[in-house]
């Protein structure tokens, strides 16, 4: 099964760390890496919700607003798209990934995208 | 023999072993659920007029593979977009293999209890959720009952329980045993699964009954079953064996009073005025016997927590009289799992009773500052104070707890003890 | 060039009680939009449509601060949720919008986020904790 792994942690959670924290956890994510391997479909880091733009069908047109789509406490900050048997197999590798975070892991429907 | 009272015994003692022998054969939930269901009723009906098979079990499992078959044809088309559960290949097997023949081997069904218990207890699902569906589908509990147990309407807990099936497949949940490193922190979720059903059935926060014992009957019944299946699968290992020990030593010390907790009239009976005679001694004796077997320092804080709380009951199990009741310890317990909980707002209030009965009314008086924020809507924190300040022989501010208290009550049985309480006031 | 991820968050019970007629206008507008992207020199390098929020799981550290907790998802409780995703290389990020918008017109709302170079160790990796 396909599962999205999203990640969500304080905005201000990377800039407040101790350069050493900061080792750990680029530290943690090696280690995910090398633990799940060719598993890991994709995965990417995101630029800080500042930069996000929203856009929205508003009475017939498109809205463009700044940020993101919804104001939460904890941001998305990346994700990792991962191939596994089952989710218990998911659960497990999340365990290995920076413990400040919140994880959420969603399955994937297969979407057949057209050439 | 009667054929319904054989049902009746053969559904308790049969149904989660069927059933997780289907669900390793046909992966759907549903589908083992109903066919399993429907087997039980054609035997109502053929049972009464051809006599009880020689092996019942293998008739129901026989039954019900082939219905379920019928309806995966029936349905062919749609399902192919059911999504299935996660099994493994030798699961599978054996599975096939068990129904293949099932009369030849009656005694070696496998028993797939463990592994169905622990897919329906997962943390994925929402824990009243879990509950639900484990009691639905290891012991057999009823749709019906169930929403009648968890004070929900049919539909309600249909819903609930469809959602929940629905989940542990298209999450990927996988029916398997869960991997060694994990099974202790899977069996802490099956305790907590176990011990949600449980509190439901016996503190009820509104409705009728001052104790729904059935629920809190069958809770202990998937505990035991759950504890006996650990064991002897896993060799009674340390970990797993005794993880369920001090959770089935709490509910059983507690259920042991429940014939005494409500009077002729359905009306609630507090602890010290029950007729200790009512106790179900032989439960407390289970009880004070587990808790003598477990060694506290050894336990996870969740099991600390729930060896704490036995403790408790048990210091009330031992006390002859109400006047035999070893306040201090239970004091001293409470002030344990006070710090425990991290200030819990309910375990003070019950800390903040036993304080009272150690060092006086005004030592528990002071213990309930700041409650009333914690617990607006509790009827328990002004019921607490009146009574304390009624000792205390401060009748006026007493009376007027008392109101608040029975202003909040949601339990007809518990709002008419307040009432009665306060009528005694002066009096 | 730069990497975009665009989410797509929705109401969704709306597209589970969507008619089979709404839902094949609904993959038409995802397969309209794929088609203008790769038209328009902007590559679509991964996505996923996503199961209801219902059926997430969520993994944190346990309160405790020793291992981790499991629990029923998903992790906010907002009215949209994140229905889907892509990722996507483009080096117009004006056109991209402009494409987004066709998409935002037939119902989508889109929420477009740059990606960090990891190779660029001075930023932060996939997510940082506090």
């Amino acid at each position: 099964m396909k599962y999205l792994i999203l990640i969500a942690y304080p905005p201000d959670g990377w800039s407040k760390a101790s350069p050493e924290q900061q080792q750990r956890w680029m530290a943690d994510h090696g280690r995910f890496h090398d633990t799940v391997g060719s598993a890991i479909l994709g995965g990417e880091a995101l630029a800080g919700p500042d930069t996000a733009t929203t856009m929205r069908h508003v009475a017939g047109k498109p809205v463009l607003t700044d940020g993101p789509f919804a104001e939460t406490a904890e941001m998305i900050g990346g994700f990792y798209l991962v191939e596994a048997p089952d989710l218990d197999t998911v659960t497990g590798w999340c365990e290995i990934l920076p413990d400040g975070y919140s994880l959420e892991i969603r399955p994937c429907i297969t979407v057949d995208l057209p050439d | 023999m009667d054929t319904s009272t054989e049902l009746e015994r053969i559904w308790r003692e049969e149904w989660g072993r069927l059933l997780a022998l289907l669900v390793g054969r046909f992966r759907r939930l549903d589908l083992a659920e109903d066919a399993l269901a429907d087997a039980f009723e054609a035997a109502a009906r053929s049972w009464r007029a051809d006599g009880i098979p020689t092996n019942p079990a293998a008739w129901l499992l026989t039954s019900a593979r082939r219905r379920a078959l019928d309806r995966l044809r029936a349905e062919a088309v749609a399902a192919r977009t059911v999504p299935l559960l996660i099994v493994d290949a030798r699961t599978q097997d054996e599975a096939h293999r068990a129904m293949a023949d099932p009369g030849d081997a009656p005694c070696e069904l496998a028993d797939e209890r463990l592994r169905l218990a622990f897919l329906c207890a997962h943390p994925a699902l929402a824990p009243e959720a879990a509950a639900a569906l484990t009691l639905r589908m290891v012991l057999g509990v009823s749709t019906a009952d169930l929403a009648r147990l968890f004070l929900v309407a049919e539909p309600t807990m249909a819903a609930r329980l469809t959602r929940a099936r629905k989940k542990l497949a298209v999450a990927g949940v996988s029916f398997a045993l869960p991997a060694p490193e994990r099974l202790a922190s899977r069996v802490a979720v099956l305790g907590t699964v176990a011990y949600l059903a449980f509190t439901a059935g016996y503190a009820p926060g509104s409705g009728p009954d001052v104790v729904r014992v059935e629920l809190a009957g069958e809770a202990i019944r998937l505990t035991r079953l759950l504890r006996s299946l650990l064991a002897s699968s896993t060799g009674g290992a340390p970990v797993t064996a005794t993880g369920l020990d001090p959770l089935l030593a709490l509910m059983l010390l507690q259920h042991s009073r429940r014939d005494a907790r409500v009077d002729a009239d359905g009306g609630l009976v507090l602890l010290p005025a029950q007729d200790r005679g009512r106790w179900r001694s032989d439960e407390i004796a289970e009880g004070l016997g587990l808790l003598r077997m477990i060694e506290p320092s050894r336990l996870d804080p969740q099991g600390y927590q729930l060896w704490l709380q036995a403790a408790i009951a048990a210091e009330h199990a031992r006390a002859t009289t109400p006047s035999a009741t070893d306040w201090p310890r239970i004091a001293e317990l409470y002030a344990a799992l006070d710090r425990h909980t991290e200030g819990s707002p309910v375990v003070r209030l019950a800390r903040a009773v036993a304080v009272a009965e150690a060092n006086g009314p005004l030592a528990g008086l002071e213990l309930l500052a700041g409650l009333d924020q914690a617990l607006p809507s509790s009827h328990r924190v002004p019921g607490v104070r009146a009574e304390l300040l009624a000792r205390a022989g401060l009748a006026t501010e007493a009376a007027s707890a008392y109101e608040q208290a029975i202003a909040l009550c949601g339990n007809d049985a518990e709002r008419r003890h307040l009432i009665a309480q306060r009528a005694k006031l002066g009096g | 060039m730069a990497t975009y991820v665009i989410f797509l968050p929705g109401d969704e019970n709306a597209w589970a009680a969507a008619t089979p007629e709404e839902r094949k206008q609904g993959y038409a507008a995802h397969a309209e939009f794929a088609r203008q992207l790769q038209a328009r020199g902007h590559q679509i390098v991964g996505g996923a449509e996503l199961t209801h929020s219902r059926e997430a799981t969520v993994v944190r550290r346990s309160p405790s601060g020793e291992g981790t907790l499991i629990t029923d998802g998903p992790f906010a409780e907002t009215a949209e949720q994140i229905t889907g995703f892509y990722l996507i290389e483009s080096d117009d990020r004006a056109d991209l919008l402009d494409i987004c918008a066709d998409l935002v017109m037939a119902g989508e709302t889109v929420e477009l986020r740059e990606t960090t170079e990891t190779t660029d160790t001075t930023r932060e990796p996939a997510g940082s904790p506090s």
